[in-house]
Formats: structure tokens, C-alpha cells, sequence
């Protein structure tokens, strides 16, 4: 309702040809980008549920030749999948919780320009992404810290993503200071300031953080390997990669019949896009209207 | 390059492990066959009875269960089962019996294989709360040993191996390979010599398309090449176009390297021992140049597969399916594969065995078809590990005894398996014809064929789970058995180095690899003129080539040594 | 307004330690917020730090890191004198340098783009399916490379067939090889990488907009002239941020895509180390480069902070 679009769309009449121009190559273009983001997908897909003959005889171009979905339900009818599944969703809403909260609270006194020492502060934390001490001292800590084979070894490691951090602190910055201290004249406390007046005005930075956040939850798989060795706690992430590896592992060793192994290998391979990417995709659509709301920030700015 | 031909040969049907380095086998005669030998392993407990009864000795058997009130827990670190769905964790069956047997309980830590060895890597480098009983990373298993890691078991061994030193007597060639530079004894390590008895390499060949154009079978290399031209340049499949692959390979200097006496192929990967017995690398010697003239010519008529450099299985399975592979090499066991691939897409064809090894021309020998192992993977006890002996029971019957080497090797009695009429175990068509998955699957999938050491060697009990690959097939058999006269044994590469040949040899062989890898795609490919040979051989000593052969003479001459 | 402030900041940075404990009490709410974080940062990232002591030292797990014998330099002469050290030194830098020449404006311009639709389906749908390929793992990425682009029947070369071309081996083909990676690196994440773009041109002020329409501008004039620079310090605050890791490439794509008939180009530091570290968990060695890459790239991102402190005068610190 208040985004610069709608304005736009209120001044369409008055569009010149060479902007109609513009507006039809830039329709190109996007249908462009849709084609060449989306034919790996359908070809994949079409692969996947093309019958083996077709495949093997290189028919298969756009959409399938002949329907199979034999070893498509091998790939679901394991009911771990949904155990690792909970996992995931478990590690992505109280892992991004606890990012959010963690990353304003590090960035908002950051972006305090009355802070004293946040520069210095900030330095030491961007220090951190250029020099780390390899895997095995961080190996050492989580042990000693008692989170091995917990699921905090999901969460804590990664409470703070120091680009995430960043991108908060600029937000917070965008606030105008003036705002603050009028409200502190008026006697307000920091906390008071805190409550009433930033948080309120911070649900798109909250939405980008989380959309970042979850998305790396999602994907993430590394510290699961490392520090979760116990399957009931294993993220989904890590079930796909078994699955993917013991099919290609199981068609290198040729245990079976070639032709299905094959088949089974590449249904697999498209599942795990499929398993991974249709729950993160309805996030999207739902932060996506916070992100529209920083049109409104730009408007109480002056 | 290697990548692909490595993979299939790694997982023969036999191996259940993912990295198949090798060596050969010191004490057995390679050409004999196991089977003989059957009948002996029943006798070898009568000789133990003057044992002392006071100092425990491993002439006698310990008493099962080993531990009855159940307060004996074993950890275990390995990669997790290979089949979907099933993990060491949920207790398959094989292991189930075994914790009943022998009264002690496992706790497996496991990762997904794939990325086991950075997993152990990490957690022994921190050090810190080890498993009682580790597979090791193989690279270096002697550093482990060094940094206190890993434990000797010489003692253990001498006191409670009762199973493991019967498999040792029967099968000679393995114990040095589990014992370190200083004698003592500190690993356990899967035995996979019997394998290439039953189960070799080979070179195969599309029959209809040698009788379609009155070809035979093909001995030198002069043959071969004209059975490849033919089939490139008359249309073998018959399509009106010129994509044959006559030669389907990932890495011709190392399927046809040897047939110039290089030992280039994957087992040995280039060491070899000249007649004054010294250590040489084939991948420095003048007569590699002659080869790779032979190879480029090869590439360049388009009479091999002209990806070999990038290759995997999904491709070459892909290729052999639409009928367009004229000859490649792999394990025997997979011509049946390959047929079934052919048979499922409605090609008329069928590949058999080439009877006798390619030879570089009428005079030479036919190559040597190469024996790897002994030993493949490595597993130790950790330094965390409390009542060694206790658990060190434990191991030594889960690898040697009958029981557990039926149990790893067939799964099941019963159901995967049953004893034959001859006294053997043989398959049920539980596990040869099962639906859901492939025989190995099915074995794996009641804990057998496992990440844990066990057994498939020369002699005695602890060879029947090699008697059973391509039995079924007499023409399998006939192929095996038609590579038997040149079975040879590979360089022993897995006897175990110090550490400071270890750090050696990594320092300078990783960049003398990589030169090599490099140069043999661009010499076969013909980007780099052969005219460079001989700065290329320069190149590998100037990067510390001879260092690295002081190493691997040194690993040699212990060999020999142990041997005596 | 935001300058003069923050000068007041800088001067009130000068502080004597009693005038230190006096804003530190002043503020001690901000302090109690940052406190946790804080404390993450000195746990999780400083304390490990201690780990890049192994570089200098034959680390040994029984005696620790603070334990084990120090050998100076020896681990990072050694990776300077391997026959490849330029030679990964210089894939992997033009591997980067390709990657942020291609790939950095490539999610700018199609934010800017996508800016340009009306709100509607079709938009969403472009949006949504430019992120597709994010989640896509790197395994499976490769995967779908190779069967693109095999040589006998891989899609690219039957177009380049049924053309009249000769097929390309171009997972074969040393100079194709950079091409690849960037390319396919740029598929999987132009469409993720715009969404930062996205919410900045969101947050540019509409009346800017209005008056520059009200002035008679054109689509790509307000596009040049309002849009591009209102996201212009987030673009360069980006571009500084990649500075901060071109020596770091890494390692599983490379791994997946290479061989050895494509090493000239493709080998890069991290490939690497993982062959020499393959052998043995040679730690101490593999920590040694990470800290000669953490140098170099700290030096980058230092001078490139500079540089765009004095041209742009927006800077990460």
C-alpha cells in the first residue's frame, strides 16, 4: 500500500514510449533469467520421472517421456526423514531466535554513536572473520564447553554472523539519533528508548536477519558432522547427504542392477532439491512483505 | 583421472571398503586357489593343549561369553553402514549375535562415509575422549602411534588372540603389514588377497562385434588397436555414425601401462622392483615415454574415450547402456553387470573376458594382472580405551573367529546364507535375488560386509567368503581362473612406514603426483609434445623424487625382512 | 547532522580512564545489551584463536598446542617452496578476481531489474525462482555441470553439434575451466545475493523518486541516478566484505570440478592442501597456509578500505 510502487503505478499514465520500451526488455530479460534458472529444474525433474529407456536413450530434452515413480517413494518411505526434518525446523526457529536477539543486541549499542569504545569494539568483531584457529581448537572448546552431542552444538557455535552483525548495526545507524535524544530530553531511560522507539521501527532489519539466519540453518551441515554425531539429532541436511553419497556410492560398486542404481541415483539427487527446497520456500513470501515495509523507514527519515 | 577406475575397482563385490590402496601378498602362492585349504582350519585348535594354565596364553580359547555380567561396553568409531536406512546404531542382526556371544555391548560412534576420515581426523587431533577402537585414517597410521594415540597390542595379542594368531599362522603374508617399523604389533586390518583370486581385473570386449567383422580375440596391443579401429570406422552398433568409444577407460596408463612392465596400473600406482631389487617408478622410466607415443596415438584417432580425464559412473554406466563401449577394464565380476546393463536396454551384445592379458607385441609377456591388499583399511585400540584385554577379546573373536567371519562375510545362517552340501557357506536367494537391493546391500544390511576388519584371505575358514564371488557364473570362473597364471603381486605399499617417512614422502610425493597426473593427461591428450619426456622425468627428481624412492626402498627392504 | 555527531563522538573517544568508567556507567544499559555478545566473540572466536600457534609448531596431540615444539617458519617455507606455490597462488586469485568481475554486479543489476516490475505474480515468481538454485547443493550442482556439458551428449555440445560446431571437452579444456566456476557460481547465487540489494533500494526515500519523476526523468535515468546511488554504500560495503576472502576458495566445488587435465588452471590453494593433508591429518601444515591466506587477505581488505575511504568516503571502519 505504501511502497514507491504503488505510487508509480498511480503515474502510468504519463510513461513515455522509450519507458514502455525499457519496462518490455526488462520483461524479457526477467523471462530470460526465469528459463535459465528454472530449464536445470525441469530438466532434472523430467529426468527423474521420464521411464528408464527414455533416459538412457538421451530422449528426455524438456518434459518427461513416459512416467516412473518407482524409486521416487524409496526416497520417502524411510521415516527417519521426518526425525531429521523436526530437527532442522527445531534447529532453524530456536537457532534464528536466538541469532535475532543475539545480533541486535550486539548491533544496537554498536550503532549508538554515544557508545564509547564501539569502534574499537566493532573492529575486534570483523577481526574475527579474517582469522580463525581451524577446526581443532574450536573442536576442543565445544567439548570442553560440555555442548558435544547437544543440540546447542547447532545453535551456539553460530549465535552470530559478523556480516549479519553489520548489516543490523547500519540499520540501527539509519535511526535518526535525533529521534533518541528528543526522547531522552523528555526523560526517557535507554531502555525506554529501546522499547518504544527502536524496536517498533525494526521489523525489516528482523526480517532480513531471519530470512539469512533460517536459510543458513537450513543448509547447514558442517557442525552437525563435527559436533552431533548422534543421528536422533541429526539435521536434514545430513540425511540428504547420505542418501546422495550411498547412491552414488551403491552405483560405483555396481550392487544390483546398473540400470535401476542409476535411475535410483539421480531420483535422489533431484528429491533431496525438492525435500530442501519447498519449506524454505514458503518463508520467503511471508517476510517478503516486512522487507516492502522499508519504504516506510525511508519515509520517517527526514 | 584415476577417480572413476579407482571407485570401480574399489567396491568390487568383495571389498566393503572405500579405499583400495594396495600391496601384495607376501606368503601365499597366488596361483594356487583357496579352496584346497578348507579342511585344514578344523585341525589347527588340536595342537594347543600343553598351554600353562596359570599365565594366560592365546593357545587356548577364553571362555564365551567373555564377559557374563554384561558391564563391559566396547566404543567403536567407523564410517555407518552403506545401505539406506540401516545404521550400525539400530543393532543389525550380524552384530546383535556377537554382543550375545561374547556378552559385551558396542557403542558405535559412527559417521557417514563420505566424510568419516575428516571426522577422525579432527577428533584425534584434539585428542580427547577417543573411542575404545578407532578406524584410523590411512594415510598415516604410524603418526597416531607416535602421538600416543594409538596403543601396541603385540601383548594382548600374545596372551588372548587366540582366533587372530590361527588366521595369522594360516595366512602368513598378513601379519606384517599389521606390525609397525619397530615390531611391534598395533593394528587390525581387513585381508582382502583372497579377492583377486576370485575376482580379479580384466580386460573385456564386445563379442558380436568381434565375430561381426571375423575379428579374434585380440593378445597385442597391434590387435588391439585394430580391433578398435575396425570398430570406430565400420559402424560397429550400426547407427550410420562415428560414436563408438572402442576403448571406454579413465586412465589408459594405468589399464595398459603395464603391458610395458611399468606397474603403473592402480595396485602398485607406479613402484616396482628392478632386477638388482631396487625400488623404481614406473611414471620415471624411458620406457613410459614409448607408451605414451602409443597413447596419444590411441587418443587422437578417437579410439578411446576421449572425457577420460573427468570421468564417473554415471557416464560410463550411461554409455555402456546405449551400446556404444567396444572394450573396457574392470573386476570380472562386473562383465555380468555390464551384460544385465546391455540385456535391461535392449541391446543385442554381450562382452566376454579377453583370455590372456594384452602384451606390448608378440614377443613380450602378456601384462601381470595385479594382486593389491593385503590389507585395506586400518583399526586400532585409543589410549582412552580402559580394560584392553577384556575388549581386545572381544575384537580378536569378532574378526578371526568362525562364527563372526560367516557372520561379516554372509550375514545370517538362515536366512542369508546356509551351510552346502560340501561343508561351505553358500548364498540363499534371500540375499542373490533380492528385490529391494543387490546382494552386498543385503549383507550389509544385517551388518555383514561391514567398516569393521574382517576377512576374505587366502586360507583356511577365513577364505569361504571369497569362494562364493561368480560361482554361479561358470563364465565368470572360466575368466577368473584365465587370469590366475598372471596374478602377480603388487608393490607393498601398505606396509606401514615411520613417521618420518610418512612426512617425507608427503612432502615431496604430493607435488611429484600432482606433476604426474598432470602430465600423463597432457602427453596421452597430446597437448605437451613428447619431446619434453625427458624434462618431465628431470622434473619429478628435481622436486625430490629420489627421497621419496629412499622411502619406499627402506618400506621394501622391511618387507622382505618380515617376510623371512 | 549525522557528520557533525559522530565528530562529537570521535572527540569524546579522547577520554581519560575516569571519563571512560563515566560513560561506561552512563551507558551501562548498552553495555549490559552487548554483553553477551561480546562474550561470544572472546569465546567462540578468540579463545580458539590460540589454534594458529599450531602453524609455528609440530603440533602434537598429547602435548596440546601450548605444549608441542615450536619450528618456526618451517611449515610456510614449505608451502612457498612447492614447485605449485605461484602457480596456486595465481588460480586462486584469478579464480576470485573472475568471481567478483562477473559475479558481484551480476545481483545488483538484476535487483535493479527486478526493481523496475510492477508488483505483481509475475514478480514474486521471478524473485522466488531466482533464489532456487541457492539451495542446491554443491555436489549435485557439479553433477548437473558434468551432464550439461559432457562432450558426447551433454546438451551444450548436441546444440553445438546440430550448429555445425565440433563438441567441446569442456571439463577437459584448461582455459575453459574458470568460466565454469564463475558461471555456474553465478547461477546459484545471483538470485540469494540480490535480496541484500533488494531491501536497500527498499529503504531508498520515495520522495526522491517523486521529485526526480516530477523533473521528467526516465525509467533508466531514475534507475542511474536515484536507485544506484541510494544502494551505492551498501554495494560498496559489499565489495570491500569480498575483498576480505579472495584468497579463500573454496575447496569442495573446486574439488568436484577439477582433474588433472584442468589442474593449470583449476588448482588452487585449498585443493591443495587438501592433497598433501590427505595423506595424514597434517594440521600444523594446512593452519600454516590458512594464516598466510588470513594475512594476505587482511591485508586486501585493508587497502581496499583505504582506497574506498578516500574515493567514496564510505568505508567499513
Amino acid at each position: 500500500m505504501f511502497g514507491f510502487s504503488s505510487s508509480r503505478r498511480h503515474n502510468r499514465i504519463r510513461e513515455s514510449f522509450s519507458d514502455r520500451v525499457v519496462y518490455c526488455i526488462t520483461i524479457l530479460v526477467m523471462i530470460l533469467v526465469l528459463i535459465i534458472t528454472l530449464y536445470p529444474f525441469l530438466y532434472v525433474l523430467s529426468m527423474s520421472l521420464s521411464d528408464q529407456g527414455s533416459v538412457l536413450r538421451q530422449e528426455v530434452w524438456l518434459l518427461p517421456k513416459g512416467f516412473n515413480l518407482k524409486s521416487y517413494k524409496k526416497v520417502f518411505s524411510d521415516s527417519s526423514i521426518w526425525v531429521a526434518y523436526g530437527n532442522t525446523l527445531y534447529y532453524t526457529i530456536v537457532g534464528t531466535i536466538v541469532n535475532v536477539i543475539f545480533t541486535c543486541m550486539t548491533a544496537y549499542p554498536l550503532s549508538r554513536r554515544r557508545f564509547w569504545g564501539r569502534n574499537f569494539i566493532s573492529l575486534l568483531i570483523v577481526f574475527t572473520t579474517l582469522f580463525s584457529g581451524g577446526m581443532i581448537p574450536n573442536f576442543l572448546l565445544i567439548k570442553n564447553l560440555g555442548l558435544y552431542n547437544t543440540r546447542w552444538a547447532m545453535i551456539l557455535p553460530n549465535a552470530i554472523s559478523v556480516f549479519n552483525m553489520i548489516l543490523a548495526r547500519t540499520f540501527f545507524m539509519g535511526i535518526p539519533e535525533s529521534l533518541m535524544e528528543s526522547a531522552s530530553i523528555d526523560g526517557a531511560g535507554e531502555g525506554t528508548i529501546l522499547w518504544k522507539i527502536v524496536v517498533p521501527l525494526s521489523k525489516p532489519i528482523v526480517a532480513v536477519l531471519t530470512l539469512f539466519y533460517a536459510v543458513g540453518h537450513w543448509n547447514s551441515y558442517f557442525n552437525a558432522l563435527l559436533y552431533v554425531p548422534d543421528i536422533k539429532l541429526q539435521p536434514l541436511q545430513m540425511y540428504l547427504v547420505k542418501l546422495l553419497v550411498l547412491a552414488q556410492d551403491q552405483l560405483a560398486e555396481g550392487d544390483g542392477d546398473l540400470l535401476q542404481l542409476a535411475m535410483e541415483a539421480m531420483q535422489t539427487k533431484y528429491a533431496t532439491i525438492i525435500v530442501v527446497i519447498l519449506p524454505i520456500l514458503c518463508i520467503y513470501p511471508f517476510l517478503q512483505k516486512y522487507f516492502a515495509q522499508g519504504v516506510m523507514i525511508g519515509a520517517i527519515k527526514e | 583421472m584415476k577417480k572413476h577406475f579407482a571407485r570401480l575397482l574399489v567396491v568390487s563385490l568383495l571389498a566393503a571398503s572405500f579405499l583400495l590402496t594396495s600391496c601384495k601378498s607376501g606368503g601365499g602362492d597366488s596361483s594356487s586357489t583357496p579352496s584346497g585349504n578348507s579342511s585344514e582350519t578344523s585341525t589347527v585348535s588340536n595342537n594347543s593343549s600343553e598351554a600353562d594354565s596359570s599365565t594366560p596364553s592365546a593357545d587356548q580359547p577364553y571362555d564365551l561369553p567373555i564377559v557374563t555380567d554384561g558391564s563391559v561396553t566396547i566404543s567403536i568409531s567407523s564410517p555407518d553402514c552403506k545401505v539406506k536406512g540401516y545404521s550400525y546404531t539400530d543393532g543389525l542382526p550380524v552384530w546383535t549375535k556377537l554382543e550375545e556371544e561374547t556378552g559385551i555391548k558396542i557403542d558405535w560412534r559412527v559417521t557417514p562415509s563420505s566424510d568419516y576420515d575428516s571426522v577422525i581426523q579432527t577428533q584425534l587431533a584434539a585428542g580427547v575422549d577417543l573411542a575404545d577402537f578407532i578406524d584410523v585414517p590411512d594415510g598415516s597410521p604410524m603418526k597416531y602411534v607416535n602421538d600416543g594415540l594409538i596403543v601396541p597390542i603385540t601383548e594382548q595379542l600374545e596372551k588372548y588372540g587366540y582366533y587372530t594368531k590361527q588366521y595369522f599362522e594360516a595366512n602368513p603374508y598378513m601379519r606384517p603389514f599389521v606390525t609397525g617399523p619397530d615390531g611391534e604389533v598395533y593394528f587390525f586390518s581387513s585381508d582382502i588377497a583372497g579377492s583377486y583370486l576370485t575376482d580379479p581385473g580384466c580386460w573385456m570386449i564386445r563379442e558380436d562385434w568381434l565375430e561381426k567383422f571375423d575379428l579374434d580375440m585380440p593378445e597385442t596391443l597391434d590387435d588391439w588397436y585394430n580391433c578398435w579401429k575396425t570398430f570406430l570406422e565400420q559402424d560397429a552398433n550400426g547407427n550410420g555414425e562415428r560414436d563408438e568409444i572402442p576403448f571406454l577407460t579413465g586412465d589408459i596408463v594405468s589399464a595398459l601401462g603395464d603391458t610395458y612392465g611399468l606397474n603403473t596400473d592402480i595396485e602398485s600406482n607406479g613402484w616396482m622392483v628392478d632386477e638388482n631389487g631396487k625400488v623404481q617408478y614406473g611414471y620415471a622410466q624411458p620406457e613410459l615415454k614409448e607408451f605414451l607415443t602409443w597413447a596419444n596415438k590411441i587418443y587422437s584417432e578417437g579410439l578411446m574415450s576421449q572425457d577420460f580425464a573427468n570421468r564417473d559412473a554415471d557416464t560410463t554406466n550411461k554409455q555402456l547402456g546405449q551400446g556404444l563401449v567396444g572394450s573396457t577394464t574392470s573386476l570380472v565380476n562386473y562383465i555380468a553387470q555390464y551384460n544385465k546393463l546391455l540385456e535391461s536396454s535392449n541391446i543385442d551384445g554381450k562382452y566376454v573376458a579377453v583370455p590372456t592379458p594384452p602384451k606390448k607385441d608378440a614377443n613380450s609377456d602378456p601384462s601381470i594382472v595385479p594382486i593389491g591388499g593385503p590389507t585395506v583399511l586400518t583399526w586400532g585400540f585409543s589410549k582412552d580405551c580402559d580394560d584392553l584385554d577384556t575388549k581386545f577379546k572381544f575384537i580378536d573373536y569378532c574378526y578371526a573367529s568362525q562364527s563372526a567371519v560367516y557372520g561379516m562375510c554372509f550375514g545370517i545362517e538362515g536366512q542369508s546364507y546356509e551351510i552346502g552340501s560340501d561343508g561351505l557357506p553358500v548364498y540363499t536367494s534371500y540375499a542373490l535375488d533380492n528385490p529391494d537391493m543387490g546382494m552386498v546391500s543385503v549383507i550389509r544390511s544385517l551388518g555383514g560386509m561391514p567398516y569393521f576388519p574382517f576377512t576374505r584371505a587366502l586360507n583356511g575358514y577365513w577364505s569361504h567368503g571369497v569362494l562364493q564371488t561368480n560361482k554361479e557364473d561358470p563364465e565368470l570362473t572360466q575368466a577368473a581362473e584365465n587370469m590366475q597364471p598372471y596374478l602377480t603381486q603388487a608393490f607393498p605399499r601398505r606396509m606401514l612406514m615411520t613417521e618420518d617417512e610418512t612426512a617425507t614422502y608427503g612432502q615431496y610425493m604430493s607435488d611429484i603426483e600432482t606433476r604426474v597426473k598432470e602430465m600423463m593427461v597432457n602427453f596421452v591428450m597430446g597437448r605437451e609434445s613428447l619431446d619434453k619426456f625427458d624434462d618431465y622425468v628431470d622434473g619429478l627428481y628435481s622436486m625430490g623424487l629420489d627421497k621419496v624412492l629412499e622411502v619406499r626402498q627402506a618400506q621394501y627392504d622391511r618387507y622382505l625382512e618380515a617376510l623371512k | 547532522m549525522a557528520n557533525s555527531t559522530s565528530a562529537i563522538a570521535r572527540k569524546k573517544m579522547r577520554t581519560t580512564p575516569k571519563k571512560a568508567l563515566f560513560y561506561i556507567k552512563r551507558d551501562r544499559m548498552l553495555w549490559l545489551l552487548i554483553l553477551p555478545g561480546l562474550a561470544y566473540f572472546i569465546i567462540f572466536k578468540y579463545v580458539p584463536m590460540f589454534g594458529v600457534l599450531m602453524a609455528f609448531e609440530d603440533y602434537r596431540p598429547s602435548k596440546g598446542i601450548l605444549g608441542s615444539q615450536w619450528v618456526g617458519l618451517r611449515y610456510f617455507l614449505d608451502f612457498f617452496h612447492s614447485a605449485y606455490f605461484s602457480r596456486l597462488v595465481r588460480n586462486t586469485i584469478l579464480i576470485s578476481v573472475y568471481s567478483l568481475l562477473w559475479g558481484f554486479p551480476v545481483p545488483i543489476i538484476f535487483a535493479l531489474f527486478l526493481n523496475e516490475l510492477r508488483d505483481g505474480p509475475f514478480k514474486k515468481v521471478v524473485q522466488t525462482v531466482s533464489y532456487l538454485p541457492h539451495f542446491i547443493s554443491v555436489v549435485v550442482l557439479v553433477g548437473m555441470v558434468q551432464s550439461f556439458l559432457n562432450p558426447y551428449d551433454g546438451i551444450v555440445n548436441v546444440i553445438i553439434k546440430s550448429l555445425g560446431g565440433t563438441p567441446i571437452n569442456f571439463l577437459s579444456e584448461p582455459s575453459w575451466f574458470r568460466t565454469i566456476y564463475v558461471v555456474s557460481g553465478i547461477w546459484q547465487n545471483f538470485g540469494y545475493d540480490s535480496i541484500i540489494y533488494l531491501s536497500a533500494i527498499s529503504a531508498v526515500d520515495p520522495q526522491l523518486y517523486e521529485a526526480a519523476r516530477v523533473d521528467g526523468a526516465k525509467r533508466l535515468q531514475i534507475m542511474f541516478h536515484v536507485t544506484l546511488p541510494g544502494i551505492l554504500p551498501t554495494v560498496i560495503i559489499m565489495l570491500i566484505l569480498r575483498f576480505g576472502s579472495i584468497m579463500s576458495v573454496g575447496f569442495e566445488k573446486v574439488n568436484l570440478l577439477y582433474s588433472p587435465a584442468t589442474y593449470e588452471t583449476a588448482d588452487v590453494i585449498s585443493t591443495y592442501v587438501y592433497r598433501r593433508g590427505v595423506l595424514d591429518g597434517q594440521f600444523s601444515f594446512s593452519t600454516a597456509v590458512d594464516f598466510f591466506n588470513s594475512v594476505i587477505n587482511l591485508i586486501l581488505i585493508c587497502t581496499v578500505n583505504k582506497i574506498s575511504r578516500k574515493v567514496s568516503e564510505t568505508s567499513l571502519w
